[in-house]
């Protein structure tokens, strides 16, 4: 019978007192998996964002560019307007490419749920940030629908949003960005305008504006915000100055909320990275004290062993082989586990960390599990050596009469 | 001593699943429309209450045969835990709804546990009343 037989067989029937070691091997791979998933989700997240803010400038009313963040990394509904007529004036710039004004409405019920989603107007003739990514395989057939939907928002089966007391059909869904925008509903001004009359029925008013008639389009005077793509040659910075000093009014500017958004994900992921090395020495020492105490107690089955001929190497061999299984088992229980958290919690982690989380592809889930397993296995080595040299090293006599007086 | 830990952790489990949509991980509150998810807490209230009754019989039953039926049934509620909120009724639409982003992963974790645990109850229990001496150490 060979050694890995023997190790195999003692571990299925319990025998190994290593229920102690299993678990703390369960802890480490359960945070190297559970850790490492959470920083890839983040950077995929991060990396997305980059190519989804499509503009470069984002003019906003003074005070609302935290809210305007807000929008892009969580979907937080913001209400805030300003006069559409700087349009004109933005358009002229020096340096400015395109113009496109958008307006954010907040909506008080939605589908089954009362919750509160950002419903994001936008101009169908000025747009360059949300029709491209529309995504083509969930186009629906009849195309004159009004709403387009982020990826996350759930329709109902006859593939309608209610908002304000009427139903909207669905046109299109947008492709999974694993920010806030997945959670918006996109309408053209023509819809907007009609949200914002049904709003108001219901107490819901935009942007707080006295002088606008019920008869006058108010996405004519007013709009939440306008985007800009800064013409190639020009820096956003220079073009920005020229806003700020020109236009009363607040800037945001897309490399920002990105630099933002990475400076909190480097001081996640370095905060993981910490507690998995910490995690991994403590488990390492931990595990060979228990290790060696688990050898103690099993000095008799040595004795035998070394009777019937085995070497020291032999036992060595066997308690490497049963320290290094026993720690592979607790490394797939602890993937387990740490899947069980990770991937059905996912979009509470993002809700709670309130930054961009797109969960890895297949092979970079597979690369986290060999990573965790090997890991685990890795740590176990030198606790397993040391383990194997307390109960090889002793002579065969003295195990056998210890305790005996 | 095993059989008896399994069953206890079977009926923590239980509890969890009944009582957890209401007050540790509550599903959304009900106004005067119900919503999906005020049934999927009332149907994980009767599963829940089966599974702690099951527990408990584990518990105080010795008989091995029958203590491997009950593990078979736990199994069952289980996977009725895990089904209900994803599959047979569902919770809310909107993904930034509380049932969607706590109660339901929740409730997913608590019965993959109650399944792994039920089974593990369930090959104790057989390979005992087969008379062989095992002693599992991996749930």
């Amino acid at each position: 019978m060979r050694i890995i037989d023997i190790a195999i067989r003692k571990l299925i029937n319990g025998k190994t007192g290593g229920a102690a070691a299993l678990i703390f091997a369960l802890i480490l791979s359960f945070t190297a998996f559970s850790g490492r998933i959470l920083s890839d989700s983040l950077f995929l997240g991060a990396n997305n964002l980059k190519e989804r803010l499509g503009a470069d400038i984002a003019v906003v009313p003074k005070g609302e560019e935290e809210s305007y963040q807000g929008i892009i990394l969580s979907g937080e509904p913001v209400e805030c307007s300003i006069e559409r007529s700087l349009e004109s004036k933005l358009i002229a710039i020096d340096g400015v490419e395109k113009v496109t004004p958008v307006v954010y409405l907040a909506s008080l019920n939605a589908s089954c749920c009362s919750v509160p989603i950002q419903i994001i107007g936008y101009d169908p003739e000025t747009d360059f940030v949300t029709t491209p990514w529309i995504s083509e395989g969930y186009v629906k057939d009849n195309k004159d629908g009004s709403l387009i939907i982020g990826y996350n928002i759930a329709a109902d089966s006859e593939d309608t949003l209610t908002f304000f007391g009427r139903s909207y059909e669905i046109r299109a869904r947008l492709n999974k960005t694993g920010t806030g925008m997945d959670k918006s509903v996109y309408v053209t001004f023509d819809v907007m305008e009609q949200l914002i009359k049904d709003a108001r029925e219901k107490g819901v008013s935009f942007g707080e504006k006295d002088d606008i008639t019920e008869t006058d389009r108010i996405t004519d005077s007013y709009v939440s915000a306008f985007l800009i793509r800064v013409k190639e040659g020009y820096s956003p910075d220079q073009v920005t100055g020229t806003i700020l000093r020109d236009i009363p009014a607040g800037v945001v500017q897309s490399k920002n909320v990105f630099s933002s958004v990475t400076e909190g994900i480097g001081v996640i992921s370095d905060f993981i990275r910490n507690i998995t090395i910490a995690v991994l020495f403590i488990v390492s020492f931990v595990t060979a004290l228990l290790h060696i105490y688990r050898v103690e107690n099993r000095r008799k089955e040595w004795a035998v062993y070394r009777m019937m001929g085995a070497s020291g190497n032999w036992i060595l061999e066997l308690i490497f082989t049963e320290t290094v299984l026993l720690s592979i088992v607790g490394a797939v229980a602890g993937v387990g586990l740490g899947a069980l958290v990770v991937f059905p919690f996912s979009e509470l982690i993002s809700e709670q960390l309130k930054l961009p989380y797109l969960r890895p592809d297949l092979l970079e889930i597979i690369k986290g599990v060999l990573f965790s397993i090997g890991l685990t296995a890795f740590s176990s080595i030198i606790p397993g050596i040391i383990a194997g040299e307390v109960a090889a090293g002793t002579e065969c006599y003295v195990l056998m009469r210890e305790g005996e007086s | 001593m095993k059989n008896k830990v399994l069953a206890i952790i079977t009926i923590i489990f239980g509890l969890l699943a009944a009582i957890g949509p209401k007050t540790i991980f509550p599903v959304c509150k009900a106004g005067e429309m119900k919503m999906r998810c005020f049934y999927t807490a009332r149907w994980e209230l009767v599963v829940g209450v089966a599974a702690v009754i099951t527990g408990i019989l584990l518990l105080i039953i010795s008989k091995e045969i029958i203590r491997a039926v009950l593990s078979g049934v736990q199994i069952i509620l289980g996977v009725f835990i895990v089904l209900i909120p994803t599959a047979i009724v569902g919770v809310c639409g909107s993904p930034m709804m509380h049932c969607v982003t706590v109660t339901r992963p929740a409730l997913i974790v608590i019965g993959t546990l109650h399944i792994l645990v039920s089974s593990t109850a369930l090959i104790v229990s057989l390979r005992e009343s087969s008379g062989k001496r095992i002693g599992l150490k991996v749930a």
